[in-house]
């Protein structure tokens, strides 16, 4: 074969990602229309996770670290295979390296795309504008396409049912230099235990949780018993009861989840841009008038402190 | 140190959008999209206290309507205007190819851009114009200080936020969270009509992907409201959640 399909993988705790497996899965389709390689680049640590999905699985050093070293490692992997495609899932850091690769390798762009399918010439996608009120079909016949995948858009990978290679492959990001520096003494905060990205089912607290306090005593819990995901509304952020990188909506981060239950949120179009790719729906406001139960599957109007710890009961009763 | 802070025109947020064939309408007015309003102010903070000592200068690539957006940035007290004005379809791409010639011109030092613009939901212009500057960028930042040519700056990443440094001229992508944008007052919103925005006419390359067509992204969902008493609610939810959960 001549030709690659590069994705770029992340498995924490040697688990592919789900938003990772999403990308393999345009990858693995993508590879198989141009009858090309599937080419992962993982870091070292996490790469013997990764053969199962990818013919070459090159590791890169574990302190890879900073855009400007993954612009180049993946600008030079993609170069040295011969790629056609980049592929990885649109979180916050592939959103931030994506259109640099394609700028560098005279690539088109394919952004957060919810589709993409390729023939032998042509790579037709598609992807959310006006924020997620409409889609777009695009197409290009550019000889290299970089593209993000929004996530929950795609099914999940399965495995080729080989053990992919493993490439060892350092030094380029210390030929490019890193210009950004972390400052070790910084306001950072330990990630979360079930990332935005990889959450099947994600809780939102908007005003309606009422303070900080109200969120420790309803959204957590609920979060907690279904194994899902914290986010908040810029409301919420603005009034200093959570951190900005748990907001969901247009300033935020963007989820599509099998189960997106909201607790306390009005439904401003902003934060719906956020969540309107989620599978299902559950609402739970005093309002009965709010905006979020026309963007619904179950609508509860009811007091949320109420509401919630009925709910838990309710949840802890039928636990099998 | 030189600041150009670019703009975008997008319909508000408030309203409803449709499409006429494959144009998009909006039934309200075109604004200075929201992300892009945290550079502008930003940008005039560091003027107001002395660090930014050259114009402040505003940019954009747009259609006719993109005049207004200009005008609101310049109200709010940019000082003038570069505007690439064209009716054609570009992506964020091709947009940072225009840019990188209007900022090489004006010398900037730093450039400020919104992290994601409502119109086109893409968060690719930033880091776009950055490397074609070959500069680095600063993404989804919520604070920013700059001292002796570097950047300091506290920035979300996946899973968290982190703070970080890095040496000017640079690309800083902006957001809610950096200083809340000013209301333009009266006197203000007169001045800016005075003052100048200069036309550039330039060839535009539309790049390599194309438009196809557009469809209006409607989701049905059951919109099943349950009444009842709180424990027939519950169950009614916890029901659900086995159904599309198990």
């Amino acid at each position: 074969m001549t030709g690659s399909i590069v994705v770029v993988v992340d498995a924490p705790d040697n688990v592919v990602s789900r938003g990772s497996l999403q990308a393999l899965h345009v990858a693995h389709a993508w590879a198989s229309a141009r009858h090309m390689d599937v080419v992962a680049i993982a870091v070292a640590r996490e790469a013997d996770a990764v053969r199962p999905y990818a013919t070459t699985v090159h590791a890169v050093p574990d302190d890879t670290a900073g855009h400007d070293a993954w612009v180049a490692t993946i600008t030079h992997v993609a170069t040295s295979t011969g790629a056609a495609g980049v592929v990885a899932t649109s979180s916050r850091f592939a959103q931030a390296v994506a259109p640099r690769i394609a700028v560098r390798l005279g690539a088109a762009y394919l952004e957060d795309v919810t589709l993409l399918e390729a023939d032998a010439d042509v790579v037709r996608a598609e992807r959310p504008a006006q924020l997620q009120r409409v889609r777009e079909s695009l197409e290009t016949t550019a000889s290299i396409v970089v593209a993000t995948v929004r996530p929950g858009s795609v099914p999940l990978a399965q495995p080729l049912g080989i053990a992919g290679e493993i490439v060892v492959t350092t030094g380029v990001a210390d030929a490019f230099g890193t210009r950004v520096r972390r400052v070790p003494t910084g306001p950072g905060r330990d990630a979360r235990t079930v990332s935005l990205d990889d959450a099947a089912i994600v809780v939102t607290g908007g005003r309606g949780v009422g303070s900080q306090q109200g969120f420790v005593a309803t959204v957590e819990p609920l979060a907690a018993a279904l194994g899902a995901a914290v986010g908040s509304t810029r409301a919420v952020v603005d009034a200093g009861w959570r951190p900005y990188d748990e907001q969901i909506g247009q300033t935020g981060a963007s989820v599509a989840p099998d189960v997106y239950v909201a607790l306390g949120v009005s439904g401003a179009v902003q934060h719906l841009s956020g969540m309107r790719g989620s599978r299902n729906v559950v609402a739970v406001d005093v309002d009965p008038d709010a905006p979020i139960f026309r963007h619904c599957d179950v609508g509860i109007v009811a007091d949320l402190h109420d509401f919630v710890p009925a709910l838990l009961a309710e949840l802890d009763a039928t636990d099998p | 140190m030189n600041i150009v802070s670019i703009v975008r025109s997008v319909p508000d947020a408030e309203s409803r959008i449709d499409l006429d064939g494959d144009v998009v309408t909006a039934s309200g007015a075109h604004v200075l999209d929201g992300m892009d309003e945290y550079g502008v102010e930003q940008a005039l903070r560091w003027r107001e206290s002395g660090v930014a000592t050259g114009d402040l200068v505003v940019a954009a690539v747009g259609p006719a309507r993109t005049e207004d957006a200009l005008r609101s940035a310049l109200a709010m007290g940019a000082d003038r205007a570069r505007w690439c004005k064209t009716d054609a379809e570009l992506d964020a791409l091709s947009v940072a190819a225009i840019l990188e010639r209007i900022v090489r011109e004006e010398e900037a030092d730093v450039v400020f851009v919104g992290g994601k613009q409502a119109d086109w939901d893409s968060a690719a212009l930033g880091p776009a114009l950055a490397e074609r500057l070959g500069w680095p960028v600063v993404d989804w930042t919520v604070s920013i200080t700059v001292e002796g040519g570097e950047v300091r700056a506290v920035h979300d990443v996946d899973g968290g936020t982190e703070q970080i440094a890095t040496p000017v001229p640079v690309v800083v992508t902006t957001q809610q969270g950096l200083a809340e944008p000013r209301y333009p007052t009266l006197p203000n919103v007169m001045k800016a009509r005075r003052k100048e925005i200069r036309v550039d006419d330039v060839d535009v390359d539309v790049g390599p992907v194309r438009v196809v067509s557009r469809r209006l992204d409607v989701k049905e969902r059951r919109r099943a409201m349950i009444d009842g008493d709180l424990a027939t609610q519950a169950r009614a939810v916890a029901a659900f959640l086995r159904e599309v959960n198990p």
